[in-house]
């Protein structure tokens, strides 16, 4: 019996739960990442996680708006949980030429001065047209439209991008650095491998990624853009 | 002995936990997936069979028998804990009814008496036994153990009584007053501690945790029980001047000390994290 009750009582003292005052003043914070995959077309998504942080008593801070706009349009809400809410929207555009930057909006909670975090979140773009045709042995050129280190408020905190080609029957060729994406790339043949003859046809997919603050924001807010791009490479025979 | 209650305890490892709690977020440490329907049937088969066939070993009883008839109170007290978690105070009490019924057949299967010869209701720390044969038809007991528990609860600072849900969910229900909740570091939005459950104010969906903390209460009162309550005879009748306790005073650490059993050789991952799946599953529906 003894042993019985030994092992309930551990289960009790186990059992036990605490009771925490909840942080108060926890300032809010808004982050969102606007995804951009161009091929042929454009998708386009914007993914937003919003924390509206806790008033004076430790409650959940009170909005006095809880839209997240993507140039203008209401984002889908994942719904509310303990004062964080997930946003969610994605369009795909099929006529260039396609907008270099998105408008997105964040949400006002009670405290703000009434004022939202607004900025011009930039996307890498592809300059090409989605097929390109390069002459066997020179140097393969890709040009996109670059991501700046800075734009207006939003100032940029890291960033990188990998470069993929591959083909059939070919070497793939990746590259990569942790730094913002240039405005052309310029691929010496001599990467390229011995393999690649006229009549191959490659694909380049750059993924590029940089994350930025925005300064003099009503509250801390976080955005970073994506771009995946990709071209259609065909390796021609130079002209006689 | 000693032997008896680790038999009991090993087999009882899945079944419940004494200590549910529902984290903030919705998978818990061990549990990788959400239970099925299927599984969710054939464990509450399965541990109601397998409760009442040791109770049958013990009394010297035919076990396969008990295992059969344990089985369908285990499918019968499902089906009060699925249809207590519906929603509406109606269905919390009526599914309270039917799921204690499931124990009771359980209870009664290991005796190798009829199914409905003892009728146990669980009222608060409280024990009703209805005995419909018996010239004294109905018994009324205290579960020290839970009137501890709940003593403890109901006098902490930062807790208040909630007499609505109390009434809508068919249980003893308290919500934290600008408290959130904690356990080794781990931020929880409810917890089930027979015979109440604690919710967290800050709790991401209250009604939706309420409803897996009952879920656990049906659990934990199940193995207590079909396990726990008849352990506790058997030492009481063993041990000296263990007759002298009582008959309206239950120690009731029998099932307590079976799910501590189970944590400890299991780590949480036996049957703690099968009714953490049960408890999953049935708070959605």
């Amino acid at each position: 019996m003894r042993r019985i009750v030994l092992l309930a009582l551990v289960g009790a003292a186990c059992g036990e739960v605490d009771l925490v005052a909840p942080p108060a003043n926890v300032p809010p914070t808004f982050s969102a990442q606007l995804s951009t995959n161009q091929d042929a077309e454009l998708r386009t998504s914007l993914t937003a996680f919003f924390d509206a942080g806790s008033d004076a008593e430790g409650y959940d801070r009170a909005l006095l708006d809880s839209a997240v706009l993507l140039d203008g349009v209401e984002t889908f809400r994942e719904g509310r949980t303990q004062g964080q809410i997930f946003y969610f929207l994605s369009a795909t555009l099929t006529e260039a030429p396609f907008p270099a930057a998105a408008a997105v909006r964040g949400p006002i909670p009670e405290g703000s001065s009434g004022v939202a975090p607004s900025m011009s979140v930039p996307r890498a773009l592809r300059v090409d047209p989605f097929e390109i045709e390069v002459v066997e042995g020179t140097t393969v050129g890709l040009n996109v439209v670059a991501l700046p280190d800075t734009v207006g408020e939003l100032v940029g905190r890291f960033g990188f991008w990998t470069l993929l080609i591959q083909g059939e029957s070919v070497p793939t060729l990746n590259l990569d650095a942790p730094r913002s994406v240039p405005a052309r790339f310029e691929i010496p043949w001599s990467l390229l491998g011995n393999a690649v003859k006229a009549g191959t046809v490659l694909t380049a997919t750059l993924n590029t990624n940089r994350q930025y603050e925005l300064l003099n924001a009503p509250y801390r807010t976080f955005v970073s853009t994506s771009s995946s791009l990709t071209w259609k490479i065909t390796v021609v025979a130079p002209s006689p | 002995m000693s032997r008896l209650a680790g038999i009991l305890a090993i087999l009882a490892v899945g079944n419940t936990g004494a200590l549910g709690a529902q984290p903030v977020l919705p998978y818990h440490d061990g549990l990788n997936r959400y239970a099925t329907t299927a599984e969710v049937i054939a464990g509450n088969a399965l541990v109601g069979g397998i409760a009442a066939a040791l109770q049958a070993t013990v009394h010297g009883k035919d076990p396969f028998r008990a295992f059969g008839i344990g089985a369908v109170g285990g499918l019968v007290h499902l089906a009060g804990k699925n249809f207590a978690v519906e929603g509406g105070a109606a269905r919390a009490w009526g599914g309270l009814l039917v799921g204690h019924a499931g124990t009771s057949i359980v209870l009664n299967a290991g005796r190798g008496v009829h199914p409905f010869q003892e009728l146990v209701l669980p009222l608060g720390p409280m024990r009703l036994r209805v005995l419909p044969r018996d010239s004294n038809k109905v018994r009324a007991s205290v579960n020290l153990f839970e009137a501890g528990w709940l003593l403890r609860t109901a006098t902490r600072d930062g807790i208040r009584f909630d007499w609505e849900r109390t009434f809508s969910t068919g249980a003893l229900a308290f919500v934290t007053e600008h408290r959130m909740l904690f356990r080794d570091d781990e931020e929880l939005a409810g917890v089930a501690l027979a015979p109440y459950y604690l919710l967290s104010e800050f709790a991401r969906d209250v009604d939706e945790t309420a409803r897996h903390e009952v879920v656990h209460l049906f659990q934990q009162q199940f193995i207590q029980e079909t396990l726990g309550w008849p352990l506790e005879q058997l030492v009481r009748s063993r041990i000296w001047r263990g007759h002298m306790i009582p008959r309206w005073i239950e120690v009731g650490v029998g099932g307590a000390a079976i799910a501590t059993f189970d944590h400890w050789i299991s780590n949480g991952d036996g049957l703690r994290a099968i009714q953490e799946a049960e408890a999953q599953l049935l708070h959605r529906r």
